[in-house]
């Protein structure tokens, strides 16, 4: 199919010294050719990095771009943070649409670059914004932005699909963005769900110590996957920095921590 | 004429400590404007006392505890500095402005009007001092100085606020006036970096006049261009490096606006879509902008022009800001004026008035900008429109010990998204040079909390008998928390108990006690993180643990932040 097009550029080139006006036409002509020869971008050749652990939740093994993943359960934000990471630090932007409270401090800790963070929120703190307000703000930022974390509004979580949104859609899949929902994604149909399984706590004892680690389950499902996929993530907070390591649970065995936590030097700060 | 051998003779004002003296502060008393918890301006008093720019929040304090403090406030300083730029206007056709409290203008015609480079020191000297621009009541501290150049007229208007009397550089003795001065100079007027003049000076290269001595040749092979560019300054061959250029007329775009704006946001707008195209044709022949004239006229005929100077070159964020703070400048001028505003805004007109090649002064190697920066730029413009400018912000670090007191979320059409990674990349380690948490003794060790809560979530904190747990004025609790119910509703609707959720485990009370010498700002409250069963908004999830940092303030409880 290249080789046609290659050689018709040919033709086109000669041509283009005898007549001016037949040119642009011409032109015209082999872009549409070339549109409908181009060569098709496989799933897995349009992807944005993931973080090690996440990569083997997804079957292309990384975030296909035009796709929809929710995160659900008690860690969905800190899910979202760690499977839009490695995409940001590769120097994609990441807006915030309609997040209620986005912590940014766990998002530096996580290794997120704030710089290229951009919040929007369609309504005034507290009031309820209208969900086609939410569609338009989707659309620009799914324009403009590689990452999208958004909760959907309420309004669309039922069975309705209104047209807007499969327009959005449509323009999510033509943009290339990624869009991660915290909660259930409604009327935008979602591709990957990623689902808390069982968190648990490390660190905390009846009056003593503070939360220092975390284990959370996770299994991923959804159309875009044969099968569902699990795996252990680990969550180790030390000198500010969230070291993201994972386990398939297949594999057998707890998650392996080698990463050190210097208590004493946490207790020394909290004192002063 | 050839630049090199003469450069054009400049008048320099230099107002020091500028944003104190538009935030109206009084010199005999002690203030000073902070801008991310550090001084960047004091006043006289304030320096008497000990306050020096670039120290933090806490020390200036302790060397002055009854200092008043003021926010940094680049719009305002603009605005203000607007009447001293009138009234050098009045006397000179073509004022340049630098910066706020900072500013330039060719000296060969108003000199030759009054009489000598001394006599037009002296009567701009008597004209801005005598400007009553705050009504304060006092003068504005003002240093003026003349010489051949920019650079060595800036540098003798900074050193003539310490003689109290303008001065005067004789022709052709900028270098020698330049010589014995150290290299700093070059740094604190911002013509380069500190890594170079640090090397210069670890190089024994202590002095301009050093540096002014050495080949240019040499000091092109080791330095590069930057290094040449100081090179000149020092010699005091400056005010245009060898490739500036006059562009071409064409150059020039404005816009007419068939509905005239009235709302200054809607002209911005507009003249953000003129900067972007002006930066994008000169990006694309590698020059830059390093002076620009920006034009505003009304549809009733009124006229502002003014000129702005940046020697690093200014990107489209640059000049969007600069035609900000003229219009700011504009609409803020006292009722009476001769330009005063009436209409709304029907002509913008940009004109670089000079250019240079873009060798990548202010673009490292790795700050270059990508396409999807240039997208998100784009992106955030629209969806300010689309929503309001105050609905899409970015993160501003701030610093505190609780978590919605960490990260301000300013809206992004007010911060220069080029010059934030500094601003927020020291929030990365926590605001410290060294690594350490810095200045935030007993906040929080990470993990931080995912979700932090815009207005608190009351709640009750239970212990085993049912009764409330308290915590006295000494940190101590009265018994172990075992059960929390969310309150739902809200004041004025009265609450409602949530679901009873059992609490797996806790640790606490960490006491913070902030800002007790501030009545309105002191707060006294003790954290708590706790592990609780099931998700305590929703009554149908029993399963799963939540963690949550939960506050006791003046007896009540409250969730501040979510570790979802």
């Amino acid at each position: 199919m290249n080789l046609a097009v290659a050689h018709a550029d040919d033709t086109q080139t000669s041509h283009s010294t005898a007549a001016g006006a037949a040119d642009d036409s011409l032109r015209e002509v082999l872009a549409q050719l070339g549109e409908h020869v181009k060569p098709v971008a496989m799933a897995r050749e349009r992807t944005l990095p993931v973080a090690e652990p996440m990569q083997s939740l997804f079957v292309e093994g990384g975030l296909v771009r035009g796709r929809v993943v929710s995160c659900q359960g008690a860690a969905a934000a800190s899910i979202a943070n760690v499977v839009v990471r490695d995409a940001l630090v590769a120097g994609a932007w990441l807006a915030v649409v309609d997040v209620a409270g986005f912590g940014a401090d766990a998002a530096a800790e996580m290794g997120l670059p704030l710089e290229r963070i951009v919040r929007i929120d369609t309504c005034a703190a507290g009031a309820e914004g209208s969900e086609l307000e939410w569609i338009d703000v989707m659309g620009a930022a799914i324009d403009g932005f590689d990452m999208v974390i958004t909760q959907v509004p309420t309004a669309l979580c039922g069975d309705r699909r209104p047209a807007a949104v499969r327009k959005l859609s449509s323009r999510l899949q033509q943009r290339g963005a990624v869009v991660v929902a915290l909660g259930a994604t409604g009327a935008l149909a979602c591709d990957v769900e990623i689902r808390t399984e069982r968190t648990l706590w490390e660190g905390l004892d009846d009056g003593a110590g503070h939360l220092r680690r975390r284990h959370i389950d996770i299994t991923a499902g959804g159309r875009r996957l044969p099968a569902p996929r699990s795996a252990t993530l680990c969550l180790t907070g030390v000198a500010q920095q969230l070291d993201v390591a994972g386990v398939e649970r297949d594999a057998g065995g707890a998650a392996d921590v080698t990463a050190v936590f210097d208590v004493g030097d946490q207790v020394a700060q909290l004192a002063g | 004429m050839e630049p090199a051998d003469h450069p054009t003779r400049m008048v320099t004002v230099w107002s020091p400590d500028w944003p104190v003296v538009a935030a109206g502060c009084d010199p005999d008393q002690p203030a000073a404007v902070m801008r991310a918890h550090r001084v960047v301006a004091r006043t006289r008093a304030a320096a008497d006392e000990g306050i020096v720019v670039g120290q933090r929040r806490r020390q200036a304090q302790q060397r002055c505890p009854h200092i008043e403090l003021f926010d940094d406030d680049p719009a305002r300083d603009a605005r203000e500095f607007e009447s001293v730029v009138q009234a050098v206007a009045d006397v000179a056709p073509r004022v340049d402005v630098i910066e706020p409290g900072w500013l330039s203008l060719a000296a060969i015609g108003p000199s030759r009007y009054f009489g000598g480079d001394a006599a037009l020191a002296a009567h701009l000297h008597a004209l801005v001092t005598g400007l009553d621009s705050t009504g304060s009541g006092a003068g504005v501290d003002v240093g003026i100085g003349v010489a051949d150049g920019r650079f060595a007229a800036s540098v003798a208007a900074r050193l003539s606020v310490r003689r109290e009397q303008p001065i005067v550089v004789e022709r052709g003795g900028s270098a020698d006036f330049c010589a014995p001065l150290p290299i700093g100079w070059l740094q604190t007027l911002g013509e380069v970096e500190a890594e170079l003049t640090d090397l210069f000076i670890r190089l024994g290269v202590r002095r301009l006049g050093d540096l002014a001595a050495l080949e240019p040749a040499d000091v092109l092979g080791r330095f590069g261009p930057i290094g040449m560019h100081a090179h000149r300054l020092a010699s005091g061959a400056d005010l245009r490096p060898p490739n500036t250029s006059d562009p071409a007329p064409e150059r020039r775009l404005h816009q007419m606006l068939d509905d005239p704006a009235a709302q200054s946001d809607a002209v911005v707008f507009v003249a953000k879509q003129l900067a972007d195209k002006l930066a994008e044709t000169l990006g694309a022949d590698g020059r830059v902008c390093t002076r620009l004239v920006v034009l505003l006229e009304t549809e009733h005929g009124e006229r502002s022009e003014r000129s702005w100077y940046r020697s690093a070159g200014m990107s489209a964020a640059a000049m969007v800001e600069r035609v900000r703070w003229q219009l700011d400048g504009w609409i803020n001028l006292p009722r009476g004026s001769a330009q005063e505003i009436t209409g709304g805004v029907a002509l913008i007109r940009l004109t670089p008035e000079e250019v240079r090649a873009d060798d990548g002064v202010q673009l490292g190697l790795w700050g270059g900008q990508s396409d999807a920066d240039r997208r998100a730029a784009r992106a955030i413009a629209r969806l300010a429109t689309l929503t309001s400018e105050s609905a899409v912000t970015v993160p501003v670090w701030h610093g505190g010990r609780l978590p919605a007191d960490r990260y301000q979320w300013m809206p992004a059409t007010m911060v220069d998204l080029d010059q934030r990674n500094r601003a927020v990349s020291q929030a990365a380690t926590g605001a410290g040079a060294n690594g350490q948490l810095g200045p935030w003794p007993g906040c929080m060790p990470a993990p931080s909390p995912t979700t932090v809560f815009d207005e608190p979530v009351p709640l009750d904190v239970l212990d085993a008998d049912g009764q409330i747990v308290r915590v006295s004025g000494r940190g101590a609790v009265s018994s172990a928390p075992a059960v929390v119910r969310l309150l739902l509703g809200s004041e004025l609707e009265g609450w409602r108990r949530g679901p009873l959720c059992r609490v797996r485990s806790w640790a606490g009370p960490w006491p913070v006690d902030q800002q007790w010498w501030e009545p309105d700002k002191h707060r006294r409250l003790a954290r708590f993180q706790m592990v609780v069963e099931g998700d305590v908004a929703d009554e149908s999830a029993r399963e799963g643990e939540h963690a949550h940092l939960v506050v006791a303030e003046h007896q009540k409880w409250f969730v501040l932040a979510t570790y979802g």
